[in-house]
């Protein structure tokens, strides 16, 4: 697979799109909107291999950055209760909350247990019987199957000990916020490559035909991106507004059913709030009924008025409307060692992408 | 353990010798190795005759 990294092929996919994006009416401004695309492609320095008229900026595709504040202070509650254990990916740990955050509260004494996969969350539910463990389900499409999976273990090891705060959020409803957002002209869209491996083709037609746009869905590689580029300009250029799938080594039409079935049995759609993006309708997943006794949020907690960090403008960021560097805060009192904003704290999160990798290549 | 009950893989289980694609612990696709090898061939060629021209 190292072929799809090759520097020829990508000096060469990169003189294609400049070759073509001459023939663009007017500049042109694409969106990604997957955590893995803005970390690789801020990593790879494509974005210095484009030609001017060519834009390519972030969306909401980093699943710990559009989690808003009222939940991690319901995570941060969780954890004041001694019986539980609250257990996360990693980048949620460092998550401002509305006045502490889950790291602060793990140094204050509070329980908090980064975990690499859903299934160590399991594993410490078995050996610890007497006290609770609850999972910190976030993430888009790739992620509630493996969450789906670890709970159906759990239910057939009979483990009563854990359980799920969720905050699943699925792709194609933010879609469409951001398309019929009319502050926010795309041209193109490069769709997230491995939800596109849970949901399919198929399930962006919907929202693509209401709003149709040039889109593609794309790997990860520097020559899938410059790939997707180079079809979203010949798209532009043609006036052709299609749906191409370009990540077919994984990415199939339907998708793989079997997963998406598996979190239809325990998820049923629900509304959502996004940071950034505000309330989309039927944009989250909740636990079924029959699965309330495995619900964290249904524990009465005390929690205080949802607050952003002042300054931070991790929402505009998540929509698209400023790059990293224009807000203000950037660099200067937020980096990856003081982050006060979501963006900044995730490794996938667009400002930590564009600090590492971009801040000191003069992009902007 | 509990090897015999685990459901590692949210897709087909591999055979030794296939790519699978791995998110937070679980194979999430098989990877299309053909499909991948097809991707490259046909661009090196559109590539090749594009910058021939």
């Amino acid at each position: 697979m190292r072929a799809f990294h090759d520097p020829e092929l990508v000096g060469s996919l990169a003189r294609s799109v400049a070759a073509l994006a001459e023939k663009l009416p007017r500049p042109v401004t694409f969106m990604e909107v997957c955590g893995t695309h803005t970390n690789a492609i801020a990593a790879s320095g494509l974005r210095k291999l484009l030609p001017p008229a060519v834009r390519l900026i972030s969306g909401p595709g980093c699943p710990v950055c559009v989690t808003p504040v009222g939940y991690v202070d319901q995570a941060l509650s969780l954890a004041q209760d001694p019986t539980n254990i609250v257990t996360t990916f990693g980048d949620v740990l460092r998550v401002p909350a509305s006045k502490s955050s889950l790291e602060r509260a793990r140094a204050s004494g509070c329980d908090v247990r980064v975990v690499y996969s859903p299934r160590d969350a399991v594993e410490l539910a078995a050996s610890l019987p007497n006290r609770r463990v609850i999972f910190l389900a976030v993430g888009f499409e790739t992620t509630a199957p493996t969450v789906t999976a670890a709970l159906r273990e759990v239910e057939l090891r009979r483990l009563k000990n854990f359980l799920l705060l969720v905050g699943h959020k699925v792709m194609p409803p933010a879609l469409e916020a951001l398309l019929a957002d009319p502050i926010l002209r795309l041209d193109g869209l490069i769709l997230p490559g491995h939800v596109s491996v849970i949901i399919g083709t198929k399930a962006y037609r919907p929202v693509l035909s209401r709003y149709p746009i040039p889109a593609v869905i794309a790997g990860f590689a520097p020559v899938d991106v410059l790939r997707g580029l180079l079809e979203l300009t010949e798209q532009v250029v043609e006036g052709r507004a299609e749906l191409v799938n370009l990540y077919g080594r994984v990415v199939r039409e339907e998708g793989n059913p079997a997963a998406w079935s598996l979190v239809e049995s325990v998820f049923t759609p629900c509304d959502a709030r996004w940071r950034g993006l505000g309330d989309i309708p039927l944009s989250g997943l909740a636990l079924r009924p029959s699965l309330a006794q495995r619900d964290a949020a249904h524990f009465p907690v005390e929690l205080p008025e949802p607050r952003e960090p002042v300054g931070c403008r991790c929402g505009d960021v998540l929509r698209g409307l400023i790059n990293p560097p224009q807000c203000p805060l950037f660099a200067t009192f937020c980096s990856p060692e003081t982050a006060i904003g979501a963006c900044m704290v995730s490794a996938e999160g667009a400002c930590a992408a564009w600090y590492r990798h971009e801040r000191l290549q003069g992009a902007a | 353990m509990y090897a015999a009950r685990y459901r590692s893989c949210c897709c087909r289980r591999p055979r030794v010798g296939e790519y699978v694609l791995v998110h937070a612990g679980y194979a999430i696709a098989q990877v299309d190795t053909q499909e991948a090898e097809a991707t490259l061939q046909l661009l090196r060629e559109a590539l090749a005759a594009e910058e021939g021209s």
